[in-house]
């Protein structure tokens, strides 16, 4: 026996997948079963087709296993096997083993040779998953474990995909069985194909668009952004630079504020002493009036008295005048001196009091009576050349004395206030001194004002204080 | 870590049996085909070698030997051939020589790591020695089976051979007994014995591979495969082991457990052989194939960061913290890097890079002579071991500081539990004599202490790595797996810490200790209570429950708080220690008590006390010693810190603290140097060294009346009368009157508080 020898068969054994193990101790002592055993396998594994009777418990039953082996193994396979031999089960028995098995080992091998020639990497895919499993790092367990819930995931969708099986099978076998005129899907296909190729085309378009409009307004909003940045720059350059007239402006604003104050405060006096004035005004139409109206009262009486006497004279000098009056009112004036005396006792007179009785028409009728006494005048001057004028005339010359009566009204105030003013003025010189320490501390201030208005007013010092503020402003 | 298994090449239209690495990394392989084939280290065949007329069996390379300028006989191999002979053939291909050894087939053949001796062993069951030139120098056994594998010790000095299902190891020395044992449950088909780690790994029929210590005690036993175990190989590191079997290939950690598998389609594999630099491997397969399997995958971690060896010269570090990852291109191959005190130090084939973590752009790069084997850092410098050079130092800026070396070192065994390096020292476990400890200064190469020698074999050896060059301390297991500490000095004295330690480790960033002994993890808080107040020592050791380590639990790193323990199964396990400790050192070291004091009185730990109360002892620190004993209720202790901080002096302080920690000679040395003539006296007396005692009085010519007093008042209450002849001559001189002895002691305790600078410990 050879330790080689017993080293291969182990070997070949091995490589062809004998079920057991077998040591290379086994046949240091006679081992027939081991030896029937692999010789029976071996056979087997030559060709399967050959039925050997493997009993082996008597030593013709060995014998007649290994006479039915040897035969079967010449026949088939032109292997010659040394029954001597075999029939020792010790190392000489390896020997006409290895026989047969060197010839399944480089069938085996030859066989797997090619299978590696062409599959390529088999043998490297039967590593790949021990190798892997051997060096699955924990860092790996994220993603492993991430894997296996996908696996779950798809699973239960599987699985639920599944289920509805059953209900679409009716749908599946009616689409199964509809006949398909094959160049018709073509022709369908190859248009929806074509159809999705320009939707495609378009998006393309567009999103090459979209990308063009992104760039455009990118650019324009930077261009803005560039423009807002220079302007915040300069506003805040500006902010820092203090222009040259402010220096100016402030200190005359200062003087505004003050001048400000004085107009306000002479404003004040104004308003206060032209209340006063007002005041004062009202109380000298009041004396005025009451002394007119005393005036008118006393003419009044004279005028009854001259009257009565008159009437207990000639009654009928009465009845002339009204008489007269009537003539007048006609047209035709034949006694103009008539007329005139009689009217310049009392136009209308007559009607009057019984009229307009109080105060009101008593001085209604003293503006009347001072209107016609100018009036009269007019219609006196006029007479001789209004006198062929009629009605119309009459209504005219009625009417002008009236215009005129307001008009000299007017100057008559105007008159009286200027002459109301000078006594103001001196009054106010009097009532000026309880506001002296203001209008002085005033002045005091301004001087320059002062020294204006005292071109314009020389009188009037209060007043054109006020009209030189105003001025400035 | 795992195994790569590359290309199956098929030269061979034979079964392949044989593989061997050669020197210079190039491969052999033999086949029934009767060709030998070379290849590249890149896994391709250069071209056919030689044919031989016979079939080989087995194949092995002369050994690489140190220090060997002469290459010339490291370029034969020896093949066995199944004709009964051995041939040795020059790398070239030419057969040297061819020796008739065996009736029948020559199984297996292997050098002897010396390369002075060829063993070989064969079919007809004899195993013989044969000297390098094929004369045979002894038969060892003859047995009436085949003896399929054989392996020699470490020391060359016992043969491993398989006897059936048994193991037998039989010492060279005829007259020594051998051990034998039945290690598997069918034959045993290949064995391999591990020079730096002797340990030895066997494959057997049984489908099962099995880890053997030198003394055949059994440390792993495999679940069985499917197909018999053919080959197993170690690498020469020792750190790691190749299994082959029909079909597969595994890698294994030295410990048993199985790393990876690789299942090559190669038939069995017949022959495994590792490169000299332990990160390749080549199988021969039963089918003519072979395979080549490479060691990528490595990892290690350091603080936050991880290194990964992702292909043969390519790492990648991975910041956890910021999740940020440093990939390190390399030109060659990568050999071992380790990883520590904020530096990565990566050995290739041709160089050494050593890396910062703050900076992973700019390494400092030096060259390296051969493949390294062991790298070991120490806060400062670290030290690289290769098999020819041997131990070289160097510092982290890539300059060679010293080569480490005493006569009898052999760099081929030094591994990592026979080394260890400190800033300060280096200790080396000597192989000669494995009871000493030599210690070597780093920086000069010169001796640091004397050696240290034991009683028994020393196993393993560990140095502290923090502290002053004055703490050094260094731990070791011994043989019986004692754990001792002793100070790196020359007066060393052991202290026994533990028993039945299965793994001991410093901390990098402290002065913890920690051990796995007994089922038990313990943790020495601060061992160097050891030499300031021994008692406390077991007071500061912390002890949890380590059942659920298991069996030879290894220790692989300690740092900061916590410590990774790897179980014999290969799983690795993190402990954490208490934090208290590591911020009470720190406080002690800084000086600040009243921190310390307050740390301590929040934790409310005993433990922690007494790690207060060695750490104030040793600082001097008398206040914090009093509340510290207070609290852990050692009332003698409180007493004697209170007497020390009353002491006027800062000599007697020292000399009484010296006292304390047992070290007399160096107390009175203390305040003879600081001139209190008196208190030494007084120490004699108390340790009962009369005659050194009166001699010192005598010396100083001061107290010699004292001396006598208290000598007359001894013998008085022992009742004896004297007997040493000096104080009889004293006694007859000097007249002895208590009352003035009094007053002179008096007067010199006064002399002494007024003494420049004499006050009471505040």
């Amino acid at each position: 026996m050879s330790h080689r020898e017993l080293r291969n068969l182990t070997e070949m054994l091995r490589a062809l997948g004998y079920p057991h193990l077998v040591s290379m101790q086994s046949f240091r002592t006679p081992n027939f079963e081991l030896v029937a055993d692999i010789l029976h396998w071996l056979v087997e594994r030559y060709d399967s087709s050959i039925s050997i009777d493997d009993s082996i418990e008597t030593e013709a039953d060995r014998v007649h296993f290994l006479k039915e082996t040897a035969q079967a193994m010449m026949l088939k396979g032109r292997i010659k096997l040394n029954l001597k031999n075999l029939y020792s089960a010790n190392g000489f028995a390896v020997k006409e083993l290895l026989k047969v098995a060197a010839v399944l080992h480089d069938a085996h091998r030859g066989a797997a040779d090619a299978d590696a020639a062409g599959g390529g990497g088999g043998g490297d895919d039967e590593l790949a998953v021990p190798d892997a499993v051997g060096t699955a790092k924990f860092a790996d367990l994220k993603t492993t474990r991430a894997l296996a819930a996908d696996i779950v995931r798809h699973g239960a969708k599987l699985h639920e995909l599944l289920a509805l099986h059953p209900e679409n099978r009716e749908l599946h076998a009616k689409a199964l069985s509809r006949s398909f005129e094959l160049p018709d899907v073509q022709r369908r296909l190859a248009a929806q194909a074509e159809t999705m190729a320009s939707q495609v085309e378009e998006m393309d378009r567009m999103l090459a668009n979209v990308s063009k409009d992104e760039a455009a307004l990118r650019a324009k909003i930077d261009k803005r952004k560039a423009e807002l940045e220079r302007h915040e720059k300069r506003l805040s350059s500006l902010a820092t630079v203090r222009p040259a007239f402010l220096d100016e402006y402030e200190k005359l604003e200062g003087a505004l504020v003050v001048q400000y104050d004085a107009y306000l405060s002479n404003w004040r006096n104004m308003q206060f002493l032209e209340a006063e004035l007002d005041a004062v005004h009202a109380a000298e139409l009041e004396g005025l009036e009451a002394h007119e109206r005393q005036m008118r009262a006393m003419q009044r009486v004279l005028r009854e008295e001259e009257l009565r006497l008159m009437r207990g004279q000639a009654q009928i000098d009465e009845q002339a005048i009204d008489e007269a009056l009537m003539m007048e009112a006609r047209g035709n004036g034949p006694s103009a001196g008539n007329s005139r005396s009689s009217s310049r006792g009392g136009g209308g007179a007559p009607q009057r009091p019984t009229k307009r009785p109080g105060g009101a028409g008593m001085r209604r009728g003293s503006a009347d009576g001072a209107g016609m006494r100018r009036g009269s005048a007019d219609a006196g001057g006029r007479g001789g050349n209004v006198g062929q004028a009629g009605g119309a005339g009459a209504v005219v010359g009625s009417m002008n004395p009236a215009e005129d009566d307001d008009d000299d009204d007017d100057d008559d105030g105007e008159d009286d206030e200027d002459e109301d003013d000078d006594t103001a003025d001196g009054r106010r010189g009097a009532h000026g001194m309880g506001d002296d320490d203001e209008d002085g501390l005033i002045d005091d201030d301004d001087e320059d004002d002062e020294d204006e208005d005292e071109d314009e007013d020389g009188d009037e010092d209060g007043e054109g204080d006020d009209a030189g503020s105003d001025d400035q402003f | 870590m795992r195994l790569k298994v590359g290309s199956v090449s098929k030269q061979h239209k034979e079964i392949a049996t044989a593989a061997g690495w050669s020197f210079t990394n190039e491969l052999v392989t033999c086949s029934d085909d009767n060709t030998i084939w070379r290849w590249s280290m890149n896994h391709e065949p250069i071209g056919q070698l030689m044919t031989l007329d016979a079939y080989v069996t087995a194949l092995h390379w002369f050994p690489a030997l140190p220090g060997k300028s002469d290459r010339k006989e490291q370029e034969i191999f020896v093949v066995s051939c199944t004709d009964g002979t051995f041939k040795l053939v020059h790398k070239a291909g030419r057969i040297e020589k061819s020796v008739e050894a065996h009736t029948g087939a020559v199984i297996s053949l292997r050098w002897s790591h010396d390369g002075t001796s060829l063993a070989t062993c064969g079919e007809d069951g004899v195993v013989k020695t044969w000297n390098r030139n094929g004369m045979l120098r002894a038969t060892i056994a003859t047995l009436d089976r085949s003896v399929y594998a054989i392996a020699w010790s470490p020391d060359g000095e016992q043969i491993l051979y398989a006897a059936g299902k048994d193991l037998v190891i039989k010492p060279y020395q005829p007259s020594t007994k051998q051990t034998q044992w039945k290690a598997h449950d069918a034959s045993v088909t290949s064995v391999d014995w591990n020079v730096v780690t002797s340990l030895i790994v066997s494959g057997g029929e049984d489908c099962k591979y099995k880890v053997w210590d030198a003394f055949g005690r059994q440390l792993y036993a495999s679940a069985p495969f499917d197909f018999a175990v053919t080959s197993v190989a170690w690498c020469p590191s020792g750190a790691y082991f190749a299994v082959g079997s029909f079909n597969m290939l595994r890698l294994c950690d030295r410990s048993g457990w199985s790393i990876s598998r690789g299942a090559p389609d190669c038939g069995s594999v017949y022959a495994i052989s590792w490169t000299s630099d332990g990160t390749q491997l080549a199988a021969a397969g039963g089918n003519g194939a072979v395979c080549f399997g490479q060691i990528v995958d490595r990892e290690l971690a350091w603080s936050h960061y991880e290194v990964h060896l992702e292909e043969a010269a390519k790492l990648s570090v991975h910041d956890v913290l910021t999740d940020g990852v440093d990939e390190i291109e390399l030109r060659d191959r990568v050999i071992e890097f380790a990883m520590g005190f904020g530096y990565l130090v990566v050995a290739t084939a041709a160089q050494c890079i050593v890396y910062s973590v703050t900076n992973w752009n700019t390494p400092h790069i030096f060259d390296l002579k051969e493949p390294v084997s062991t790298i070991k850092l120490a806060p400062r410098h670290f030290a690289m071991v290769d098999k020819l050079t041997g131990v070289q130092v160097y510092s982290y800026e890539g300059r060679a500081l010293s080569h480490l070396k005493f006569v009898g070192l052999r760099p081929e065994f030094v591994s990592d539990k026979t080394l260890a390096i400190s800033n300060d020292a280096a200790a080396f476990i000597d192989r000669s004599s494995p009871k000493l400890v030599r210690f070597l200064d780093p920086l000069s190469a010169k001796p640091a202490c004397k050696d240290f020698a034991h009683a028994l074999d020393i196993d393993e050896v560990h140095l502290s790595q923090m502290g002053h060059a004055y703490e050094r301390k260094f731990a070791f297991v011994d043989r019986n797996r004692d754990l001792y500490l002793s100070t790196v000095s020359d007066k060393p004295d052991p202290v026994k810490l533990a028993t039945m330690v299965d793994s001991a480790r410093w901390n990098d960033e402290n002065d913890m200790l920690l051990a796995v002994a007994d089922g038990k993890l313990l943790v020495w808080l601060y061992p160097h209570a050891a030499f300031t107040d021994r008692e406390l020592l077991q007071r500061t050791r912390s002890e949890q429950d380590a059942s659920d380590l298991g069996k030879l639990p290894r220790c692989i790193t300690f740092s900061g708080t916590r410590a990774s323990i790897r179980r014999s199964d290969g799983a690795v396990i993190t402990v954490s220690v208490s934090p208290y400790p590591v911020k009470l050192l720190a406080f002690c070291a800084a000086g600040e008590w009243e921190a310390a004091l307050r740390l301590c009185r929040y934790v409310k730990d005993q433990q922690l006390w007494a790690c207060l109360a060695a750490m104030a002892v040793a600082g001097q620190d008398y206040n914090a010693a009093e509340v510290a004993y207070a609290a852990i209720e050692e009332v003698d202790k409180l007493k004697y810190m209170l007497y020390i901080r009353d002491l006027p002096s800062k000599e007697s302080r020292t000399a009484a603290v010296l006292n304390f920690q047992r070290k007399p000679d160096e107390a009175l040395q203390v305040l003879v140097q600081g001139g209190l003539i008196y208190r030494a006296i007084k120490l004699n007396v108390r340790l009962h060294q009369w005659q050194a005692a009166l001699e010192m009085a005598v010396k100083y010519s001061t107290h010699v009346d004292t001396v006598l007093y208290y000598r007359q008042e001894f013998l008085r209450v022992a009742k004896r009368a004297e007997e040493m002849p000096l104080f009889l001559q004293y006694a007859a001189k000097v007249q002895i009157d208590p009352e003035a002895i009094k007053q002179k002691i008096e007067a010199d305790k006064e002399a002494e508080k007024r003494r420049p600078g004499a006050a009471p410990y505040q």
